[in-house]
């Protein structure tokens, strides 16, 4: 068995006035999140990864073949949502079924009904009358209703409420017990992937800017707020980033124990998704562009 | 392929309406007692264009993008299109042709059974070459632009429908030379309706490879 | 197993778990050689990154607390945890020894290790 399912080195895409390199991959057992504003470049690494637009350069390995060596069993292996896209939106939840059960070999019809049930999804209804919670929960339970080793989830929890939100979560992190499955899951509301995944990739303008494990993220990370004067005395060997504020200097540093020991008096927060990324983004890096 | 079939039957089951509107009109065009020999391409053609419709209902929405992350290679997807295209186009002119016979044996008319089988034979080959057109041109350009030339090529199918059933008629008419091609292929019909099978068999052929490569160069 | 990790607390989530589950074993209320959940259970339910868990598990199991068997599991060792807080006492006493001796020797009184000490203790 490959330990790495996905692995992406270099991989480049230019658009018009975007363009895409990065590198990143998914190991077997994990969940790996990949965070970042909408239109930073999310959607274009899962095309690309999933072979549905060419590249300009680098390699993409799924599951150790490029996108398009793998055979239609190989990609039964696959589990997909992308943000905007589905079947045909005249086709009914019962059509859904239908269909994947003569695609995937591995589908699980009365389990994909079972599983429509308790999510409130009624069988006969056009995708084009369901609302947006609706049809986004229908697309996950279609990805993971066939045993698929690796998921790929493209914004699979936007639209969807604070509860259906935690339902679905709690179903992905049910469907990695099974050890020897993957997620790449994408959002850009951090706080779904801060309780979900292993590790995290944050992305900004089509590069990659952080790679963490998430636990070292919340653990280690923090925020210095600090004014003027205590920002000239600090010592900076361990921050990252900094960015001006009206108090003084909001500081990003991957070793608040540090800070926390030897200045005591200032104040330092809690290294949440959403601060690290502020603070990196809006402010200056000190070790370099990428970290 | 069995999954696309699946997906492509219940795109045309869930357009229940449209289809009893279609029937209906078939319905009355029989009654009216209009030609058959416009009826069955008409028909034909319809139906036809109904069944390349599930390219353009694909491809809403970015549906294609979804579509190619199922188990599905480029290959499949246009070989699909066209068993399918021509699979209901044909059970749809032997349905309206059974029913045009029925219909001729009931008024007591007076073609034979020979010609009615040739005119559903051409019929169904000239399916074929509508979706040897029509799909590659679906596949690139997607609904909108397509949906003009559907509308000119049920045209021109009607018209081609007609000149062919009275071939011998107008080649004599052209010219000497046109009466002279027409003896020498009259002579040899079985031969040239062979070399006409592969020639549609080959443009199929070519058809499909179009589409197919139209297929890998698209980003989704 | 229920535990309860504060995700606001800038104590880092597996020394919660950490924490919680030696107190768990020092009570009793986990029995000795009593199976731990599976880490992506564990996961599931506290709602953490499974890498946390393992994390705990790994200190959990280097302080001897826990032993893991490859395919099978987690599970709570058998040595009796009273004997083995004692230990760790001990080892403690000895390393307070240790830093006593190593102040005295370059000349702190004894006020000054007592200041000392209430700082650290303070932490």
């Amino acid at each position: 068995m490959e330990e790495i399912l996905l692995d992406l080195k270099n991989v480049r895409k230019q658009y018009a006035n975007f363009s895409l390199e990065c590198s990143m991959q998914v190991k077997r057992g994990s969940i790996t999140g990949l965070i970042g504003a909408n239109g930073a470049g999310k959607t274009t690494i899962f095309k690309a990864s999933l072979g549905l637009i060419h590249t300009d350069g680098g390699e993409i390995r799924m599951m150790g073949k490029t996108p398009q060596q793998l055979t239609n069993e190989e990609w039964e292996k696959i589990g997909v949502v992308l943000s905007d896209a589905t079947f045909p939106n005249i086709l009914t939840a019962e059509d859904a079924g239908a269909i994947l059960k003569k695609m995937y070999h591995r589908f699980d019809k009365a389990d994909f009904e079972e599983k429509c049930r308790t999510f409130a999804i009624p069988m006969n209804k056009k995708m084009k009358e369901m609302s947006t919670g609706m049809k986004a929960k229908l697309k996950i339970l279609m990805a993971m209703s066939h045993q698929a080793e690796i998921l790929i989830l493209d914004e699979p929890t936007s639209g969807l409420d604070v509860m259906a939100r935690e339902g679905i979560l709690d179903a992905l992190r049910a469907y990695m017990e099974q050890e020897e499955r993957a997620i790449l899951i994408s959002s850009h509301i951090s706080g779904d992937l801060e309780n979900l995944c292993d590790d995290l990739y944050l992305i900004d303008q089509g590069k990659i800017r952080l790679h963490e494990d998430t636990d070292v993220l919340l653990d280690q990370y923090g925020i210095l707020k600090v004014t003027e004067s205590e920002f000239a005395a600090l010592d900076k060997q361990y921050i990252l980033a900094y960015c001006k504020e009206d108090f003084g200097y909001r500081c990003l540093t991957d070793q608040k124990q540090y800070y926390m020991e030897n200045m005591p008096q200032i104040v330092i927060e809690k290294g949440t998704i959403d601060e690290v990324m502020k603070t990196m983004l809006k402010g200056s890096s000190r070790k370099g562009v990428s970290l | 392929m069995r999954g696309l079939f699946e997906k492509d039957i219940r795109i045309i089951k869930n357009q229940k309406k449209m289809m009893l509107i279609f029937a209906g009109m078939g319905v009355l065009l029989l009654l009216s007692g209009v030609e058959i020999s416009f009826i069955l391409p008409y028909m034909a053609s319809v139906m036809t264009s109904v069944a390349i419709s599930t390219i353009s209902y694909d491809s809403m929405d970015n549906g294609n993008s979804f579509l190619f992350t199922l188990p599905v290679r480029r290959k499949d997807y246009a070989t699909e299109k066209y068993f399918f295209v021509c699979g209901f186009g044909a059970v749809s002119a032997l349905i309206v042709a059974i029913a045009c016979g029925i219909l001729l044996l009931v008024r007591k008319s007076e073609m034979t059974a020979g010609a009615f089988g040739v005119e559903t034979m051409t019929c169904l080959l000239i399916v074929l070459l509508l979706a040897d057109l029509l799909v590659p041109l679906q596949i690139k350009f997607g609904a909108e632009k397509s949906k003009i030339v559907i509308l000119a090529t049920v045209g021109i199918l009607v018209l081609g429908f007609e000149i062919m059933k009275n071939l011998d008629q107008y080649m004599q008419g052209i010219s000497s030379w046109g009466r002279n091609l027409w003896q020498i292929i009259s002579s040899y019909k079985i031969l040239f309706g062979i070399a006409g099978i592969l020639l549609v068999a080959l443009l199929t052929f070519i058809s499909w490879t179009i589409s197919c490569r139209v297929l890998e160069k698209q980003e989704m | 197993m229920k535990l309860i990790i504060n995700n606001s607390s800038m104590q880092p989530i597996y020394e919660q778990i950490c924490t919680q589950i030696k107190n768990k074993i020092l009570s009793g209320e986990l029995k000795q050689e009593e199976m731990l959940p599976s880490v992506r259970t564990f996961a599931k339910e506290l709602r953490v990154s499974a890498l946390t868990v393992k994390k705990a598990y790994d200190a959990l199991e280097q302080e001897g607390f826990i032993v893991t068997v490859h395919g099978k599991g987690s599970f709570v060792s058998g040595v009796n945890q009273e004997l083995r807080m004692e230990e760790k006492r001990k080892e403690v006493e000895t390393d307070l020894e240790q830093a006593i001796r190593k102040a005295r020797s370059c000349g702190m009184t004894e006020a000054e290790i007592r200041e000392l000490f209430e700082l650290i203790l303070e932490d």
